[in-house]
């Protein structure tokens, strides 16, 4: 079956969103807890697509992360390609999990990439871990069932398959 | 169907892949000026991203300027008209005194201070990474920003520009734990290092002894010795010094006088490129160098 060029669009498109999500300004009490948006919207289509979206889409949107943040290059790519490998590996088992423990899932694999890009901030520049350092992990599970029922909505309305 | 097992490369080697890249970009990155292009070249590409995310909060703006009330607006002006003639003001007085300090230098057969060129910025994006202290300007190397280039707000010095793409800029705040900016105590003169470490509301100062003459409340400002910042700005205030014998040095922390931690409109600096007329943004400033 052919990846049609509006199909690819309606991807990349999504994409974009979880990258203007991750970088909108917010106010300072809620900045702690901004769920990783670019991660999730890429693991949907991990998870949807995992012979189209994988590894190398993950290692892209992990480097506009980077270049975004303004952290070294390679750090959040690596993480990034990292969490889309396991998702790629066990596809089918998550799609059949429920909603909640696809949130407890997520909540996990967060916290893992969250610890893979600290433990390189440490051995690169020292870096110093917070205690709201991972809240986004929280906020993410909680808000997973909402985006994956969205973007279930998005691909059934466009037919990507 | 299945076309997870036909692929030319294993997810296993995807992953080697990317993760080998990844490492390479990082080491790469790491090695400062090798990178520097891409970088430009990928902030570039960005920016369009950075751009978009600010547009709801801009229309926001916007709707709740045009649902402002004449009288508020009327209060307002009211306000900045009293302020610019106060600051007008002061202005006269410090002209006089300008003039009067390069007669005096002139006499002193000292070198004249440059002054500087200036274009306002807006902050167009503040950092969520929680390891790194800095903002993302809406200038960039179409206004012949350029790396290294001093930024300050209204009431102090901010940062420095760290990369620079096509339209935008990134600014790495004082107050981030890899900058260090040199300066000089208001008071004593004392030169030390005001270091970053993660906080917006606090600097360390490095290396002063226990004897030292520095005093809780102290200004600091820049003192020019790093060849970065122009001289005579202000850092921070001190707030706290401890003195405990059983280390090397006093402990002295120090709070920045600029609001790092809400911080919108800046001042990009040119150094000692002739007068001090353009401040308007949109304004060309007159043959910058570096």
């Amino acid at each position: 079956m052919r990846f049609s060029f509006g199909q690819r669009m309606v991807v990349y498109l999504t994409l974009l969103a979880g990258l203007i999500l991750a970088v909108m300004p917010m106010s300072a009490g809620l900045q702690a807890w901004r769920p990783e948006w670019a991660l999730m919207i890429v693991i949907y289509w991990v998870i949807a697509l995992p012979h189209r979206v994988n590894i190398g889409t993950c290692f892209v949107i992990g480097l506009a992360t980077d270049v975004l943040l303004g952290s070294h290059l390679g750090i959040h790519a690596a993480a990034y390609s990292f969490i889309g490998f396991i998702f790629a590996n066990h596809y089918k088992r998550v799609r059949n999990f429920s909603l909640s423990q696809q949130g407890l899932f997520i909540l996990v694999m967060v916290m893992v990439e969250r610890s893979i890009v600290y433990l390189v901030e440490y051995y690169v520049n020292n870096a110093q871990m917070t205690s709201s350092y991972f809240f986004p992990a929280l906020s993410s599970a909680v808000i997973w069932p909402w985006l994956f029922l969205l973007m279930r909505k998005i691909r059934r309305r466009f037919g990507v398959v | 169907m299945n076309q997870l097992f036909n692929q030319a490369i294993s997810l296993r080697g995807r992953l080697t892949l990317a993760l080998v890249l990844a490492f390479l970009l990082l080491i790469l990155d790491l090695r400062m000026g090798a990178m520097q292009q891409v970088r430009m070249v990928l902030n570039s590409v960005v920016s369009p991203v950075q751009y978009l995310a600010v547009v709801p909060e801009q229309t926001l703006q916007r709707v709740y300027n045009s649902l402002r009330t004449k009288h508020s607006l009327l209060t307002e002006n009211q306000q900045l008209t009293n302020q610019m003639l106060d600051l007008q003001g002061r202005v006269q007085r410090f002209e006089f005194l300008s003039q009067e300090n390069q007669r005096l230098r002139s006499l002193l057969a000292s070198e004249s201070q440059a002054e500087s060129t200036r274009m306002v910025a807006e902050v167009i994006a503040v950092d969520s990474d929680p390891f790194s202290q800095q903002v993302v300007i809406n200038k960039g190397l179409l206004h012949d920003v350029f790396l290294g280039q001093p930024v300050i707000d209204d009431s102090g010095i901010v940062g420095q520009v760290s990369s620079v793409g096509a339209t935008t800029a990134r600014v790495i705040l004082i107050s981030d734990a890899s900058h260090g900016i040199p300066t000089r105590s208001e008071r004593s003169g004392i030169r030390v290092i005001a270091q970053g470490v993660g906080d917006t509301q606090r600097l360390e100062l490095m290396h002063v002894p226990h004897s030292t003459e520095l005093e809780v409340g102290e200004l600091l400002f820049s003192s020019a010795l790093g060849g970065v910042f122009p001289e005579g700005y202000p850092v921070a205030q001190i707030s706290r010094i401890r003195r405990d014998e059983s280390l090397p040095f006093a402990q002295v922390e120090a709070r920045p006088v600029a609001q790092l931690d809400r911080v919108r409109m800046v001042l990009l600096l040119w150094p000692g490129v002739g007068d001090e007329s353009d401040m308007n943004g949109d304004m060309m400033p007159q043959e910058p160098d570096q």
